[in-house]
């Protein structure tokens, strides 16, 4: 029911801003660049230290058990399917689920609560159109550009950090082993998976804050609830993905 | 055909209070009162009136169209013929009062925003705080304020909740009017416009 909802939610804010014309777009464009602003921009550093975290973690331990067990051709390979299709963009998905997603539903439960959004509505103003979907064009972008943030972070973090660790390494042939790996379908991946990861928290956590009634006591409740819905749904966004990509004739041998 | 058929309805919402059964007819070019004191369900009237709150009985009509069984957009279409403002409702919280009035404009994508919204800011003497947000003003800036937005409209039909009665916005009002709009305005003493061509009188339901 609640997908149903949130479907809906989307596809009426889409048909909505689609019909938006001259100074209505102006709005809508503004509305958009505050939400990469405050979804992308804003998040660099807390995304940044995740992907320097990971990036050490992970690559330092296959660039340096790899070679141990004689499978050190396979990095370049494994550390494009772990980091850049798979944990990049569902760690940033996470993050701004968490950070973004909260917010989202905290600002729309309490404009609901206030009665300014009815406020809107009563002057001709489509809330849907004005309220949801530059929030999703915003996350949506926000999450692939993050991801690419992330990526290229975790890369040069774990990548300069096994460099410096172990002298057999350096840090453009590591580079170049990840640039062999890298294929475009691994690069559209993990754009379809940002994209789908954005739109669906920012969908979402849209529908739970206007869900909200008329006490202020409805706004941490759907902000919860809003969150913890956006989190599962990068779950099932990830697997769905995932088994609808992977090559399970590799994976067989 | 009528702007606005309220058809022997009851309406009742929890923090907004009870009216009915009520009878309004509002036609082009008219100016109806509805009268009733403290707690006699004028806000929840005009709510009604835009389908923001369902009746419990009766039927509301707006421009000849039932509001019942609507779907979103079509609900939306017709309330984009209309205009509500209702005194100490909540403007837009992080918006500048200049956005608040002007975002309805904006959004029917009309041209010449600007120069409508400035000259209502002038009229209604609101220039001073029109860069301010609603919290950063007073109860009768924000009131003002919200019947700026509502009157920036090109609305067919006001509804209009204990508007701030100035010479200015009496004169602006008057001007929608005698343009082919119309409006019902909740009062709480008729004495407030003698102009006005019909009163119906409020009691809780």
């Amino acid at each position: 029911m609640t997908l149903l909802a949130m479907m809906s939610l989307l596809v009426a804010s889409v048909r909505g801003a689609l019909g938006a014309r001259g100074a209505a777009r102006d709005v809508l464009r503004r509305a958009s660049f505050r939400q990469i602003l405050f979804t992308g921009i804003e998040a660099i550093p807390v995304v940044g230290l995740l992907a320097a975290t990971v990036g050490v973690l992970v690559i330092v331990q296959s660039a340096t058990s790899l070679p141990d067990i004689g499978q050190a051709e396979f990095m370049g390979r494994l550390l494009v399917l772990l980091i850049g299709k798979e944990l990049g963009p569902v760690l940033v998905a996470f993050v701004v689920a968490s950070r973004s997603g909260a917010a989202i539903a905290a600002e729309l439960s309490t404009m609901k609560v206030r009665g300014e959004i009815e406020g809107l509505v009563g002057v001709g103003v489509d809330p849907l159109a004005f309220l949801v979907f530059p929030r999703v064009l915003g996350v949506a972008v926000a999450v692939a550009s993050l991801t690419v943030v992330f990526n290229v972070v975790a890369f040069f973090a774990g990548f300069s950090f096994a460099a410096i660790s172990r002298e057999s390494l350096t840090l453009v042939g590591l580079f170049t082993t990840l640039f062999h790996a890298l294929t475009l379908g691994d690069i559209a991946t993990f754009v379809l998976k940002s994209l789908l990861y954005g739109t669906a928290i920012a969908a979402i956590c849209a529908h739970y804050g206007l869900s909200a009634g008329a006490s202020s006591t409805d706004v941490p409740r759907v902000t919860l609830r809003a969150v913890v819905a956006a989190l599962v749904a990068c779950v099932v966004v990830e697997v769905v993905v995932t088994a609808l990509t992977i090559d399970v004739g590799a994976l067989i041998g | 055909m009528s702007f606005l058929t309220v058809d022997v309805a009851t309406f009742h919402e929890p923090g907004h209070g009870s009216v009915g059964p009520v009878d309004v007819v509002v036609e082009p070019g008219e100016l109806v009162l509805a009268v009733g004191g403290e707690g006699s369900g004028k806000t929840v009237l005009l709510r009604g009136c835009l389908g923001l709150a369902a009746p419990k009985s009766g039927a509301v009509a707006l421009f000849g169209t039932p509001l019942a069984s609507l779907d979103h957009d079509s609900l939306m279409a017709l309330r984009a013929r209309c205009a509500l403002a209702s005194s100490g409702a909540p403007l837009v919280a992080n918006q500048s009062l200049f956005d608040n009035i002007a975002l309805p404009l904006w959004m029917r994508g009309a041209p010449g925003a600007a120069l409508v919204v400035g000259e209502l800011l002038e009229r209604l003497e609101l220039v001073e705080v029109a860069a301010r947000r609603p919290d950063d003003v007073l109860p009768r800036h924000r009131d003002l304020a919200l019947l700026a937005r509502a009157l920036a409209v090109p609305a067919e039909l006001y509804l209009l909740d204990e508007p701030p009665i100035t010479p200015a916005a009496r004169a602006l009002l008057r001007a929608r009017l005698d343009a082919g709009a119309a409006a019902l305005i909740t009062v709480r003493h008729e004495a407030h416009f003698p102009e006005a061509s019909r009163r119906v009188l409020l009691g809780a339901a």
